[in-house]
């Protein structure tokens, strides 16, 4: 028997599903609300950004803009990600949603979305990131402050969910990103909340930089990300981050 | 049969963005053909026991100690029941078989009882002391049992003399083929050492202080192990997709940490070797970091569950919700602090053990202050009777202690190898 969480994962369990945890029983059989899932309106199979309840429709939200209400569903003014009811911090970049505006005002980092083409139809597929360290990449940028990882095995990431992060794991600003290179070996040249991936079941996989410090690039001429603007992934494109950190994308 | 039934003590409730899930799942045992009703005979068939004794007879044995050990034996040969198969083994610099002759396990029976008791009858003491031979012995003779539950009984009163590779190696050898308990006999020999063999082969350590204890003792373990009926039960352990395990340990009867014996199912899935099981009660405390979920959500943390090979005996389900509710939030369960308590009492009465020894008496002083302070607030009379006779425990409630000038050296080991042992949490 298997049962499909409210995440979208196929559980082998009916109470709590085998992949995240979430409770699988019915609204109202079980006290508390249950998790909300992750908005995918229509149409925005090209967005990283999908509009969410109490954000201006049509764009990105202002920058500085105060969630709609304590509770309801909105978007983070750092970094843009959807909130969830009642969330008190991002869970992207850790933003605390109930410190003043003003300090929203100052950085300005709403991100814009580039138009995608009129959408294909797009195969159910998933995705999986592998994570490597790069040999050719590190000396391309080596100046000599990091070490090249003895240690080069690699790890296959399945990305389940619509959103996964690429960053590292940090928690007084309660960041566990997905794609987590603080793992050993740790590459500190990846800022702790670096880029989101968003692939919303059967949409396309894309990757929006979150203002990194040392940026992200993608494909081996290492062509830069525009921090916030959603770029599209095909199967085998390669990303490059941090000292030495390649992610390179499978579609499965 | 042995039923499994388990509990969970947990407070689910974590503040907006908390990831540190904590919980105590208590698995008890209970045999369901009641109390005292004997196993039977044995049938050679799975489930039967094989027995291996390990008998120190260095040269320090020599006299009272060495007779008193080929007593005890007698005793433990004849808590054997039919069908067991066993051997004795005579521990010096080297391993040799004292009963049966040829390197095997035989059969207990009237008869074969009778002659190992007349052999080890005839020990002698001579040589030196190399636990890891004897161990690899043991391993020996229990691979040509695969079908039984394996466990030893090791008895020496001295140190180690083999080199530490050979020793460690020998250890890593034994590790899952059979468990092991410890017995020290006098003052001279190292509690760390058998504390080393017990917790990689899943037994205990015990301090005998005279040797006339060892009979009464070695029945006691015999007992316990003919009691054992379901083997190789492992403590198996879901988390969710980006979930860490900080630590899985067993903290009743004693404290030993499991989270560096994780052999990996699946992905999400990890095993913890538990041993052989006959009735009694454990319990293990575990604390996994879990992604945040938002204010209001709730999800499952772990599965805790016990199984033997695939089959499940018993499940537990721990559970995360987030709330805003501080006071909700920052309550500690009652049964999780009460473990958690005992473990740091294990831990302040061995750091303070070892800081006495290196002479760092200020630290030996707040050390053991803090474990008199929980041992008193845990109500464990029996590790504070033992501490008085290490310190002098001016104020129990607020850990205030004075070392003592002369302490005996049995004292002093009797509190470092019960260290581990905790008490119950209150019901």
């Amino acid at each position: 028997m298997t049962v499909r969480c409210p995440h979208g994962h196929l559980s082998g369990t009916d109470d709590w599903c085998d992949t995240c945890g979430a409770p699988i029983e019915p609204a109202g059989r079980r006290a508390g609300p249950q998790v909300p899932t992750a908005p995918l309106p229509a149409g925005s199979s090209s967005s990283a950004w999908p509009a969410a309840a109490g954000a201006p429709a049509g764009g990105p939200p202002r920058p500085g803009a105060r969630p709609a209400a304590a509770g309801g569903a909105a978007r983070c003014p750092r970094c843009g990600l959807s909130r969830e009811a009642r969330q008190r911090y991002c869970e992207a970049c850790g933003h605390d949603f109930d410190a003043p505006p003003a300090h929203d005002l100052s950085e300005d980092t709403s991100p814009p979305v580039t138009p995608g083409p009129p959408g294909p139809p797009v195969r159910t597929r998933s995705w999986a990131a592998e994570v490597a360290p790069d040999r050719a990449y590190f000396d391309r940028g080596d100046d000599g402050s990091a070490v090249f990882p003895a240690n080069a095995a690699s790890r296959l990431i399945p990305l389940t969910g619509a959103r996964s992060l690429i960053g590292r794991r940090s928690r007084s600003l309660s960041i566990s990103p997905r794609i987590d290179l603080s793992l050993d070996p740790e590459d500190t040249g990846v800022s702790r909340s670096h880029a989101v991936l968003d692939h919303p079941p059967g949409g396309p996989l894309t990757v929006t930089d979150l203002g990194s410090s040392n940026g992200t690039r993608l494909g081996d001429d290492l062509k830069l990300l525009v921090k916030g603007v959603a770029v599209e992934l095909a199967d085998g494109d390669r990303l490059y981050l941090g000292s030495w950190t390649r992610i390179t994308f499978h579609a499965r | 049969m042995v039923a499994f039934t388990s509990d969970v003590s947990q407070n689910k409730y974590l503040p907006a963005g908390g990831t540190e899930v904590h919980a105590v799942v208590t698995v008890t045992a209970a045999d369901d053909r009641g109390a005292g009703t004997p196993a039977g005979p044995g049938t050679g068939g799975p489930g039967s026991a094989a027995e291996v004794i390990l008998l120190d007879c260095s040269g320090s044995m020599s006299g009272r100690k060495i007779k008193e050990a080929a007593n005890a034996a007698a005793v433990a040969i004849d808590t054997l029941r039919d069908g067991v198969a066993f051997a004795v083994v005579e521990g010096t610099h080297r391993a040799s078989m004292i009963y049966p002759r040829e390197t095997a396990l035989a059969v207990a029976s009237a008869e074969t009882r009778a002659a190992a008791r007349a052999a080890v009858g005839r020990l002698r003491a001579h040589g030196g002391t190399s636990i890891g031979e004897w161990l690899l012995l043991a391993r020996e003779l229990m691979l040509a049992r695969p079908d039984a539950i394996h466990h030893t009984l090791l008895l020496t009163d001295g140190q180690n003399g083999e080199d530490e590779n050979r020793f460690t190696q020998a250890l890593a050898r034994c590790e899952g083929v059979f468990q092991c308990d410890c017995r020290g006999v006098g003052a001279d020999w190292s509690v760390a050492q058998l504390r080393q063999v017990a917790q990689k082969l899943l037994g205990s350590v015990e301090l005998l202080r005279e040797p006339a204890q060892m009979a009464a003792d070695f029945q006691a373990v015999i007992a316990a192990a003919m009691g054992r009926e379901v083997d190789r039960v492992a403590l198996r352990l879901w988390a969710p997709k980006g979930a860490t395990v900080r630590f899985v340990r067993q903290v009743l009867p004693e404290v030993d940490d499991l989270t560096a014996r994780a052999t990996e199912v699946s992905p999400l899935v990890r095993d913890y070797p538990t041993g052989a099981w006959g009735a009694g009660t454990r319990a293990y405390h575990l604390c996994v970091d879990v992604p945040a979920g938002p204010v209001g959500a709730e999800k499952l943390a772990a599965r805790v569950s016990l199984v033997v090979g695939d089959d499940v005996l018993s499940t537990a389900k721990v559970l995360a919700a987030w709330t805003d509710d501080a006071e909700l939030s920052t309550q500690m369960d009652k049964v999780v602090a009460h473990y958690t308590g005992q473990a740091e009492l294990a831990r302040a009465i061995q750091e303070g053990l070892e800081a006495r020894q290196e002479g760092d008496l200020s630290t030996a002083a707040t050390r053991l202050g803090i474990a008199a302070r929980l041992a008193a607030a845990a109500g464990d009379s029996a590790t504070l009777a033992r501490l008085d006779k290490v310190v002098e425990i001016e104020d129990a409630a607020t850990g205030k202690v004075v070392l003592r000038g002369v302490v005996d050296k049995l004292d002093e080991m009797d509190l470092d190898a019960k260290s581990t042992r905790t008490v119950p949490a209150p019901k």
